[in-house]
């Protein structure tokens, strides 16, 4: 090993190494960056069906995307339901959060194990396993069953940013406010909260993310009128390929654009993943 | 009420909800052992001994295998500059590149892959315009499985490069300093000092990449187009075109079994792997 490796000591060869190392950064930057240029690029083509490059460029398609009806009532509801599934497993997970590190539960790490659970198990199977109950249940409200499944499958994720935030923050805190005579609600509101703050925000947020992009589970628990963006996007591409869908994901794409830039300033984009990096 | 009710009540909902989740599983297994009220393996069965499902699973597995080894040799090299470079402006530029289509939807990254890979998709208009193919040709890029580990890759990428870039993060670089003193060259550290350190970290990497693409539904659904057959679209057809919910729910639960097994096996080799290179 050592004597092939010593091949590499020729200047020359360090260099082909380098350039080797080169080429794969920026193809793997080209892989992640031109998909979304392509998206965004074709969104401002002004011809009736996609072609590419495209004859004349205008605004067409963004005003037809605000118009056209599926596309941005998929939008639109996804919005609502990832807005509504994180606040849900944003509380519920903040709760479970505060309540394992405030007091000693028997059976908290089976707790903790338990509401880590459903990221063990694919969404899809998680899907398939919804469809199964809510038909036993008789619950046929596809909006609050869509809001119930992205709850579960967001909750591991809002429940584990919040108690790392809670593991890095200082409970000597909260004894100094009871010490100085705030019970234990005003404690957890202006000493408690604030400081754990950025762990919410990033709980919340990637809840937010996890619903928005949800295909699995919602594709088993749709119906005719209440349909997601990205199961609506897929039934769009099944029959149709006009630009409209370019447009409605060059919104999307710039928005995630600038969502991530902000993020990255504010609370940083390792904070959201829970990733050290 | 005293304070240990109270605790309780503040981990009730998160319990119910999870009880819930629990509770959709039971009946999906249930659903996959029974056949009209009595204890049965027929289901299973008949997908063991069908070379049909037999063939899927092999495939969703050997597909998933090629994407997930792409993820880990083609990511690593952007996880370790995005660790590793001096230039503040440049490691925040590259967390956010890679960052950013994690947090897109993937049917939208799906949607530019088509417009990208399809007959009339930008590259082969690309390859026409500069003569490489005449104008009547194209290079089919769609509807196979070479478009479904595209797809797989895209999606899995971003995980597995935050996941490398994590375990490169972990060990200290005064390792690799200290062997270039001692003479290594840049190649040779790399290969005898840093490669065995990030090694669980790949495996890492590996498995993460693994289970997602292996779970995957909105890629075969929209780049395999019906030519390329994966678990997770047998199950969804089967339980939303079909309505065979036994047969969807034994497909699911043989899908996790093959999983698991599979995953134990890796972890397994790379203990061994690991211990023979000590």
């Amino acid at each position: 090993m050592t004597r092939i490796l010593g091949i590499f000591s020729s200047i020359a060869a360090t260099r082909a190494v380098l350039a080797g190392v080169w080429a794969l950064r920026l193809s793997i930057l080209a892989f992640t960056i031109v998909p979304m240029v392509v998206i965004v690029w074709l969104s401002f083509s002004a011809d009736t069906f996609t072609r590419i490059p495209p004859d004349s460029y205008s605004l067409h398609w963004y005003a037809q995307a605000l118009s056209d009806g599926r596309l941005i009532d998929g939008f639109l509801l996804s919005i609502q339901i990832a807005v509504m599934s994180a606040l849900i497993a944003l509380g519920t997970g903040t709760l479970a959060a505060y309540g394992l590190w405030r007091y000693r539960l028997v059976g908290s790490r089976l707790i903790a194990t338990l509401v880590s659970l459903p990221v063990v198990i694919p969404t899809v199977v998680t899907g398939l396993a919804f469809l199964g109950l809510f038909s036993r249940l008789g619950m046929y409200d596809a909006f609050l069953n869509i809001v119930l499944g992205h709850v579960v499958i967001a909750l591991p994720f809002a429940f584990r940013s919040v108690v790392v935030a809670f593991a890095r923050y200082n409970a000597r805190l909260d004894e100094a406010a009871a010490s100085l005579g705030a019970n234990g609600w005003r404690v957890f509101i202006n000493v408690t909260l604030p400081q754990v703050r950025p762990g919410i925000f990033a709980g919340g947020l990637f809840a937010f993310v996890v619903s928005f992009d949800d295909f699995n589970i919602a594709a088993f628990l749709v119906d005719a009128e209440t349909v997601t963006l990205p199961v609506s996007m897929y039934q769009y591409l099944l029959w149709l390929m006009d630009p409209t869908l370019t447009a409605v994901s060059a919104m999307v794409t710039l928005l995630t654009v600038i969502g991530a830039v902000i993020i990255h300033r504010w609370i940083g984009l390792g904070r959201l993943l829970g990733v050290d990096i | 009420m005293g304070k240990r009710n109270v605790s309780y009540l503040l981990v009730l909902p998160a319990v119910l909800l999870i009880g819930g989740f629990l509770y959709s599983h039971v009946l999906l297994l249930g659903q996959s052992l029974f056949v009209d009220g009595e204890f049965s393996l027929d289901h299973y069965m008949a997908v063991v001994s069908d070379s049909y499902y037999l063939g899927i699973f092999g495939d969703t597995f050997r597909i998933t295998a090629i994407s997930a080894i792409i993820v880990v040799a083609w990511g690593f090299p952007l996880a370790f500059w995005m660790v590793r470079t001096n230039n503040k402006r440049l490691q925040a530029f590259l967390i956010i590149v890679t960052a950013v289509p994690l947090l897109l939807t993937h049917v939208i990254k799906l949607y530019a892959l088509v417009l990208l890979l399809g007959n009339t998709g930008v590259i082969n208009e690309f390859l026409r315009a500069i003569g490489l193919i005449g104008p009547n040709e194209s290079v089919r890029m769609m509807r196979n499985e070479f478009a479904v580990v595209v797809g797989l890759v895209t999606f899995a990428l971003p995980f597995g490069v935050f996941t490398m870039a994590s375990s490169i993060k972990r060990f200290d670089s005064g390792i690799e300093e200290a062997a270039m003193i001692l003479g290594a060259n840049r190649v040779r550290t790399f290969v005898e000092v840093t490669l065995p350190l990030v090694t669980p970290g790949l495996f890492s990497a590996l498995t993460l990449s693994f289970v997602l693409a292996s779970t995957a539904l909105s890629t075969p659904l929209i780049l395999g187009g019906g030519g390329v057959q994966m678990i997770a679209n047998q199950i969804y057809d089967q339980a939303v075109i079909a309505f065979d919910f036994p047969k969807a729910a034994t497909l699911a639960v043989t899908g996790l079994v093959a999983m698991t097994v599979i995953l134990r096996t890796v972890a397994f080799v790379e203990k061994r792997f690991l211990f023979d290179g000590q």
